[in-house]
């Protein structure tokens, strides 16, 4: 015999009120409670600990912002506290701290950036370039307005350039960020296909920068007029041939 | 004999001279170990921003008489300003007022241009958000006044390297009157002063 779920739970029929059902068909809700906030938390915050603690950022920097990141490395901003290691190669890091002015043609090396590192990864975009597009945001042909446009960004950190102790203070509140992120929610935030992509248009044409432009005659030889006028004997080469029209 | 007797000096020389560089090396090295390290420890330990910092913009509500000179001077147009016109006081009145400090590139000419000097420049940096729509502040958040770094119970303020004596580098463990190097402004300004001046 299976008991209706509903009517078991609404006191009506078999049982009595106050009496539970020994082994209901529905999902056990306080084990999956239990086990949701004792066991899995505390591997959540172990695993959040470890990774926290030891982000490598990547050494991208395009403009005037890295000076300012470049601060941190040395002593006196020393962020190596942090557990941060710059790296130099994407394949090695999990942090991208977008330093700097990111134009149309950085963008496609941003994003190869982005994706060559591994998961889990974390962007902070740095100075108002970054973010917006800044003081290149009203008129520029080339800036990119923010780099949420091409990457998905976790903190912004304003300022043009921000100080290295603003850079600190947004290490710090990714490190609250990822502190409470839990294991379970990793199949949402998986990269699966993010970017907007499809092959350029573009025809290619042979170039027009040749150089034959400066070889033609009328380079090689000041005009004809001015040497007239200026009273300068004519070169040989210059002189019109018998049959020659002068124009 | 004496070429034997000359390869043994020489020898002896050599290992004297190898022993003085190391300890020369290692002098240098033990000295560093008896020093503070320079480090500025962020979150426990700020530096005072200098007194011509240009951090968040702190903006004044009551004073601001909607003239928009803060917009026209502004690089990129950035400020905000939403007003109405009285019909009955002949005036404009503020509505609203804001900055995007995503924006923003903290040049100050707002601040320099203002005419009733509603916009000033305060001492804050620490703007990271988590969303960008967070960094555009209004009025009100405009008309907050950050922690004065002095003041903060949980942190120790530390002076720039400008404003240390001559020759220290170390901002830690200073006395708390000690003087910066070079002259005030005011003591220049007192040198220069002629005697008719008011």
């Amino acid at each position: 015999m299976v008991l209706n779920f509903d009517s078991a739970h609404s006191g009506g029929g078999l049982l009595a009120s106050g009496e539970a059902l020994a082994n209901p068909i529905s999902q056990p809700t306080v084990t999956h409670d239990l086990s949701e906030n004792v066991i899995l938390t505390t591997v959540d915050d172990l695993y959040n600990w470890c990774r926290l603690s030891s982000l490598f950022p990547l050494l991208y920097g395009t403009a005037c912002c890295f000076i300012e990141f470049a601060a941190l490395i040395g002593s006196r901003f020393d962020f190596d506290r942090f557990g941060l290691l710059p790296r130099a190669s994407p394949r090695q890091a999990d942090l991208l701290i977008t330093a700097g002015t990111v134009t149309m043609k950085m963008a496609p090396a941003l994003v190869r950036l982005y994706e060559q590192m591994p998961d889990p990864k974390y962007v902070i975009a740095m100075g108002a370039c970054t973010i917006t597009g800044g003081m290149f945001s009203s008129d520029s042909p080339s800036a990119v307005r923010g780099v949420d446009k091409l990457i998905p960004v976790d903190v912004y950190i304003p300022g043009c350039p921000p100080r290295p102790e603003a850079i600190v203070d947004a290490i710090v509140k990714l490190r609250k960020k990822i502190a409470t992120e839990s294991m379970q929610d990793r199949a949402y935030t998986m990269q699966t296909h993010r970017f907007y992509e499809r092959a350029h248009g573009f025809k290619p044409v042979p170039p027009i920068l040749t150089g034959q432009y400066l070889q033609t005659g009328g380079h090689s030889k000041p005009p004809r007029e001015l040497m007239e006028a200026l009273g300068v004997p004519l070169i040989e080469t210059l002189e019109t041939a018998p049959g020659e029209e002068i124009v | 004999m004496l070429g034997f007797l000359k390869q043994i000096g020489d020898y002896a020389k050599d290992s004297f001279q190898a022993a003085k560089y190391i300890g020369q090396g290692l002098s240098v090295t033990f000295e560093h170990m008896g020093r503070r390290p320079v480090t500025v420890q962020y979150p426990y330990e700020k530096l005072i921003p200098s007194e011509r910092f240009r951090g968040r913009i702190h903006f004044e509500f009551d004073k601001c008489i909607a003239c928009e000179v803060c917009v026209r001077v502004c690089p990129i147009n950035l400020p905000v300003v939403d007003w109405d016109f009285d019909k009955a006081t002949k005036k404009k009145t503020l509505k609203h007022y804001s900055i995007d400090f995503g924006v923003c590139i903290f040049c100050g000419n707002c601040v320099e241009y203002c005419p009733t000097n509603c916009l000033s420049m305060t001492e804050e940096y620490e703007l990271a958000a988590y969303d960008r729509h967070e960094l555009n502040y209004d009025n009100v958040a405009l008309g907050r006044l950050p922690y004065k770094v002095t003041q903060d119970a949980m942190v120790t303020p530390l002076r720039e390297l400008a404003y240390l004596p001559k020759g220290v580098m170390d901002p830690h463990d200073l006395p708390a009157n000690t003087r910066r190097a070079g002259k005030l402004p005011q003591e220049i300004l007192e040198e220069t002063a002629t005697p008719g001046d008011p």
